[in-house]
């Protein structure tokens, strides 16, 4: 697996290049900075890929082990958070071939709501939740290009750069996607009164 | 710019919820296609608000655990092997950040570390050295020592001190920290011990003396080099150069020992 | 270099009544050793060079001189310590800068000017060592840790070890 990165775009802060330098000098508690900053991000990433919430985790581990493995191949200036996610989808791609995917609905644990919130929250739950089963229906591929765009807004030069992909592909497997969504979705998407 | 056109150029848009220029003139003179592009842009709002179930297992929580604390090597009954043997077997971090296995050291022998009052092996809060205490210590009884045999032997024991820490942090300290440990032990021997036992002016000791002396120089330097050869068993292998020092330079101070104190076999 | 030696013994006092207070010892952790052998590897070294001239001193002013550098390695490094303002190293190496003076240079001096003829040249240079080490230690004076009434007694004690070396 080569890791060794293309110049994308700059880094987000300089805090960020500061602790990437010091990850790479050795510094554990700089790399465990990057660790917070991206981990979240990440699982709720590879949860859409995955659609179980295990296996998301343990390839965000996976991931976070062997970006920290592979650091000194990092180029400063580069991109850190497409770099790691580009080890993270390389992680689900191998992942994929040996295990099964399980669709898992939205948690019944979602936290509360007081009484007038309670049932604009229900009805936005329904369209969620009809939401998130169609994006499991979505073709892997489909759904990691389109998630990378919607939560990460990320460019789709550098969705294609994490999915090794051209970025015409990657920009029609986002139009593919929201395409198929909208199909599925209409009616979910138009209930009574909640849209003009 | 027909109503296909503009679907698809909106789907293919970074984000459908906003419209440049050209696309919002059609959707504003097109009826169908501003509900249609209202239903997109509240799809796209809908997926960047889909909920994550909690990660399950706390695995964020045990790497940055790992990344602050030190690093175990995973023995028996030390918690989270897993996680630790996959950070131990990553080169860069055992380069740079070192492995701690659970050894005790035992230094100076009336400088053994005992346990805290609750019989506890949790980490300790910022302590005094008990290894600089050592080498202090060391230092002082070489000022009070009156003769070259009691010098001699306070030299043998700082190299037998030296590579005790050595193999003690044999598993945890990085390449350079071991290479200056048994850079230590062969200055100690070769420019204290060997040196010295060169400048002891002919008759200063009896024959019995010496044989005395070589006896218990010849000890540590032995166990000294036998101790660093069976740790390098169990250490990784940046700690091998270093080992590999100390039992060579022990073997060597040996030798040359007991050519310089006359000392038959 | 050495600091002006108000600042020396200002810390060595602090650092003696520090470690009056310090918690019983505990058993050290891996991680807490590697901790103490990284923040006191350059000074380790050090004292393993001056052991070796320790050893290697068998005139009584050499052996003087070798107490003195062995005295004044550890002052630097508390000096450095108290530059970074770290307590709990101050009151080690305070500790130990005590011992070693009053433990090791104060009597190799003496056993010096016990065994060296006032006239003679090692005369000359033990002199001049003496004078090395009261200037490596220094004055306690305009120190605000000096008004603190708990370490009057410490600071005494290492005056006193300074009037030894005049």
């Amino acid at each position: 697996m080569s890791l060794v990165p293309e110049p994308l775009d700059p880094p987000s802060s300089e805090d960020e290049a500061e602790w990437i330098r010091a990850a790479q000098a050795g510094d554990r508690a700089a790399f465990a900075r990057l660790v917070e900053r991206y981990w979240d991000r990440l699982y709720r990433w590879l949860y859409q890929l995955t659609r179980d919430r295990h296996s998301a985790e343990d390839l965000t581990q996976e991931t976070f082990l062997k970006a920290l493995a592979a650091l000194s191949s990092f180029r400063p200036g580069s991109n850190f958070r497409a770099w790691v996610y580009k080890i993270g989808h390389n992680n689900f791609v191998n992942q994929k071939r040996a295990e099964r995917r399980t669709k898992v609905s939205l948690p019944d644990d979602l936290p509360g709501q007081d009484g007038a919130e309670a049932e604009g929250q229900a009805e936005n739950r329904e369209a969620l939740d009809a939401v998130n089963r169609a994006v499991a229906e979505l073709p892997p591929d489909f759904r990691a290009a389109l998630m990378l765009r919607v939560n990460e807004e990320l460019s789709f030069r550098d969705v294609a750069r994490i999915l090794k992909t051209t970025e015409e592909t990657a920009r029609w497997r986002v139009f593919k996607a929201r395409q198929k969504l909208l199909q599925t979705l209409s009616p979910e998407l138009l209930p009574p009164g909640a849209a003009e | 710019m027909n109503c296909g056109t503009f679907q698809n150029r909106v789907l293919s848009l970074p984000d459908p919820r906003e419209l440049p220029g050209p696309l919002g003139e059609h959707a504003s003179g097109c009826a169908a296609c501003s509900a249609w592009w209202k239903t997109a842009a509240k799809l796209e709002g809908l997926l960047a608000a889909l909920p994550t179930p909690a990660a399950p297992a706390g695995k964020k929580e045990l790497l940055l655990d790992e990344l602050a604390g030190p690093l175990i090597r995973p023995m028996s009954g030390v918690a989270r092997p897993g996680l630790a043997s996959r950070l131990w077997a990553i080169p860069a971090v055992r380069t740079f950040s070192g492995l701690a296995a659970a050894v005790m050291l035992a230094v100076c022998g009336w400088m053994m570390i005992r346990p805290g009052p609750n019989g506890s092996t949790a980490e300790a809060k910022p302590s005094r050295d008990p290894f600089l205490d050592c080498i202090v210590q060391r230092d002082l009884a070489l000022a009070q020592a009156r003769t070259a045999d009691e010098r001699l032997t306070v030299l043998g024991s700082l190299a037998d001190d030296l590579s005790t820490e050595a193999r003690s942090l044999s598993k945890i300290a990085n390449p350079d920290e071991l290479r200056d440990l048994s850079g230590m032990f062969q200055k100690v021997v070769n420019e204290g011990l060997v040196e010295q036992a060169r400048r002891l002016p002919e008759h200063s000791l009896t024959r019995s003396q010496k044989h005395e002396l070589w006896k218990t120089l010849s000890e540590k330097l032995r166990d000294a080099g036998r101790q660093a050869d069976e740790a390098a068993k169990e250490s990784p292998p940046h700690a091998q150069p270093a080992l590999k020092t100390i039992s060579e330079t022990a073997r060597d101070g040996q030798t040359k020992l007991k050519a310089i104190l006359g000392v038959q076999s | 270099m050495m600091r002006a030696g108000y600042t020396i013994l200002a810390f060595a006092m602090l650092a003696a009544w520090a470690g009056a207070q310090s918690p019983p010892r505990a058993s050290l952790s891996a991680a807490e050793q590697l901790r103490l052998h990284r923040a006191n590897r350059v000074l380790l070294a050090d004292l393993v060079d001056r052991g070796i001239d320790l050893g290697g001193a068998t005139h009584p002013v050499d052996r003087a001189e070798a107490c003195r550098k062995t005295a004044r390695t550890l002052g630097v490094a508390l000096v450095q310590a108290a530059d970074s303002n770290d307590a709990d190293r101050v009151a080690e190496l305070g500790g130990h800068l005590e011992t070693v003076i009053r433990d090791g240079l104060v009597p190799s001096l003496d056993d010096a000017r016990r065994n060296i003829h006032p006239a003679s040249p090692d005369a000359a240079r033990l002199k001049a060592v003496r004078e090395s080490a009261a200037n490596d230690l220094g004055d306690a004076t305009a120190n605000k840790l000096a008004d603190q009434p708990r370490l009057q007694s410490v600071l005494a004690k290492l005056l006193d070890l300074k009037e030894k070396l005049k």
